[in-house]
């Protein structure tokens, strides 16, 4: 280097030379391989065989949006803050938002069974006034419009954000760190307009009539949760094929696990405000998306959220002892992507109601004698199990199936941004404050 | 075996890194009633005094449970039982206009717990401090860093723990009387 009077960061090899800077040449290529691999099969088959193959589809893919969309608030969030204690996770949550081009690509069987997900609105009844009047926002063309702007806006901030700190490994330039801090600002704002359109775009629109204007917070709020816990595993799975030891510690585990709970119960927040509100106005036109999520067994999955997504991770991750604990953080981390999946099958599937219900008539006459009281006097333990019993009736393998599957690429595509780059940014000005970090 | 007039001894340094040494070796001596004064926070030092996890945590979990309890106890009694009220076809007490009082009341009395709890385990409010007697201890404040190992330590010598603490780099070592 020439010797010239700009500032620069000293680097990873000068604060710790224990730490492996970067994924040895080859390595991890078998994992990232068999993960795309997995993903395709299952994906593959699922849409060969799937009842219901676009809305399974659109489960995965939303699910996994949600996480690669948490990644990206991540990485703006900590460059507004200018926060310190997260310099050695970032890079992984930048590679994580990095598949956000390849969800692009993964749309395309969305926009191949638009006709399927989405006829409600876009060839409506001509009698709808309804949805003659939403007729503005939803419509085809400008649906499509959309879909473009929400990928530029997300493709071109991570673009930016994972470019500039990839930049900064080389040249170590404060200056770098300053003007992302100061692009974080217009781009979380463009963020959650985005988010906030597409949850309403790809899932809230299954049911054209219905509204609720903290959707896309609730969206958010489980996807920002899934990232955490994704983000927990990854590091977890590099500690154990011996990277990140000594950069990523107890105390950074501590702290994702906090943005776990905390985000785990902001979705509860979010969801009850969005629950209690109907159910208090008690308004047809907004109790409906409820209603069809209180029969057909989705009763069963709604107590399941409360239970599996609050009440019972609320009590297992609050002590700091399991938050700090390797095994427990990865348990509570694995069981709330279970949840997650869980979630998303109760926003999207109740719509797919219509599609497949000839193979399933039975079931629907079954439910209807059942609903009429003979099940009222039973205890609550077993009005669950018969409400979990339609719900498996109807559910399809390919509702897991395209979760986990999507999850595979996702991972896999994740490992194939890994590989490319730095496994922190060696070189960013507050990489030390990060090394040493330490909870209070 | 101390006599009950003395408070303890306080040590002067002159730097956070010269007082988190000090409190490494002190505790490393085995003295286990130890605490440090310093103008700003000073990373790790409660690993060098050797200070457990504080019990905060149970008295606040205790006082969010009481407000729960309490909350839904007061709802259910005032909609259900003392003067029943059906609005809007709700049953009286039906749980999820309890969640959002729950949720207040909980954060209340946590806070209180948190506030008042830590105002418990530090003996406060107090109008003095025998430590306050210390001739430099008003630096405190601004630019020194003070090491108290109190009278009650079992390894506590008035002659020898002064000699141990200015072997350690302590300045202005003196006696505090109760």
């Amino acid at each position: 280097m020439t010797a010239t009077a700009h500032l620069s960061a000293p680097s990873l090899q000068q604060l710790a030379p224990h730490v492996t800077p970067k994924v040895r040449d080859g390595d991890l290529a078998t994992a990232q391989m068999g993960l795309l691999a997995v993903g395709v099969v299952l994906i593959g088959a699922a849409w060969a065989t799937g009842t219901h193959f676009y809305f399974s589809y659109l489960v995965g893919y939303m699910g996994m949006l949600a996480i690669c969309l948490g990644a990206l608030f991540f990485t703006m969030l900590q460059h507004i803050t200018r926060a310190g204690w997260s310099v050695v996770v970032r890079r992984l949550a930048e590679n994580i938002a990095g598949v956000l081009p390849f969800m692009l690509v993964l749309f395309i069987p969305l926009l191949v069974g638009f006709g399927e997900l989405y006829h409600h609105w876009a060839e409506p009844n001509a009698a709808d006034g309804v949805l003659e009047g939403k007729n503005v926002w939803l419509n085809t063309t400008f649906f499509f419009v959309r879909v473009a702007i929400y990928f530029a806006i997300w493709i071109g901030l991570v673009w930016f954000f994972r470019g500039n700190s990839i930049k900064q490994d080389e040249t170590g330039d404060p200056a770098l760190s300053l003007k992302m801090a100061r692009v974080a600002a217009p781009g979380l704002l463009l963020f959650a307009l985005s988010l906030t359109f597409a949850s309403f775009d790809w899932i809230m629109s299954l049911d054209p009539h219905w509204f609720s204007t903290i959707f896309g917070l609730t969206y958010f709020a489980g996807g920002f949760m899934g990232f955490a816990a994704f983000v927990i595993l990854l590091a977890r799975w590099l500690g154990a094929k011996g990277y990140l030891q000594g950069a990523i510690t107890t105390e950074h585990f501590h702290d994702l696990g906090k943005f776990l709970f905390a985000f785990m119960v902001f979705w509860t927040y979010t969801n009850f405000s969005q629950y209690m509100l109907i159910w208090y106005a008690n308004l047809p036109e907004e109790t409906g998306w409820f209603l069809r999520r209180a029969e057909n067994g989705w009763g069963s999955i709604g107590t399941i959220l409360v239970i599996g997504h609050f009440l019972f991770p609320f009590a297992f991750l609050l002590s700091r002892n399991v938050k700090r604990h390797p095994v427990g953080l990865s348990i509570g981390a694995i069981f709330l992507l279970v949840m997650h999946c869980f979630d998303m099958q109760f926003l999207i599937l109740p719509e797919a109601g219509g599609t497949h219900a000839g193979g399933h008539g039975g079931a629907h006459a079954e439910h209807a004698t059942s609903a009429t009281g003979a099940h009222a006097a039973d205890g609550a333990v077993a009005r669950f199990t018969h409400s979990f019993g339609d719900y498996l009736h109807q559910i399809d393998w390919a509702d897991f199936g395209c979760f986990v599957g999507m999850m595979a690429i996702v991972a896999g595509l994740t490992l194939f941004n890994i590989r490319r780059t730095n496994l922190v940014p060696v070189r960013d000005p507050r990489l030390a404050e990060s090394l040493h970090f330490t909870n209070v | 075996m101390a006599s009950t007039d003395k408070w303890g001894i306080v040590a002067e340094f002159e730097s956070a890194s010269a007082i988190y040494q000090a409190a490494e070796k002190t505790t490393a001596q085995g003295y286990t009633r130890v605490d440090a004064h310093t103008p700003f926070p000073v990373h790790g030092l409660d690993k060098a005094l050797r200070q457990g996890q504080s019990h905060l945590g149970w008295i606040v979990i205790c006082c969010g449970m009481t407000g729960i309890l309490l909350a839904q106890l007061m709802m259910w009694w005032m909609n259900d039982v003392d003067y029943t009220m059906w609005v809007a076809g709700k049953e009286p007490y039906a749980w999820p206009t309890t969640i959002p009082v729950t949720f207040e009341l909980m954060v209340l009395l946590s806070g209180f717990g948190a506030v008042f709890g830590m105002f418990g385990l530090n003996k406060l409010p107090r109008l003095n401090h025998p430590i306050f007697t210390h001739k430099t201890f008003w630096r405190v404040t601004d630019d020194r860093f003070f090491l108290s190992i109190e009278a009650t330590d079992p390894k506590f010598d008035s002659q020898q723990t002064v000699r141990f603490l200015e072997s350690i780099g302590g300045k202005n070592v003196a006696v505090v009387e109760d």
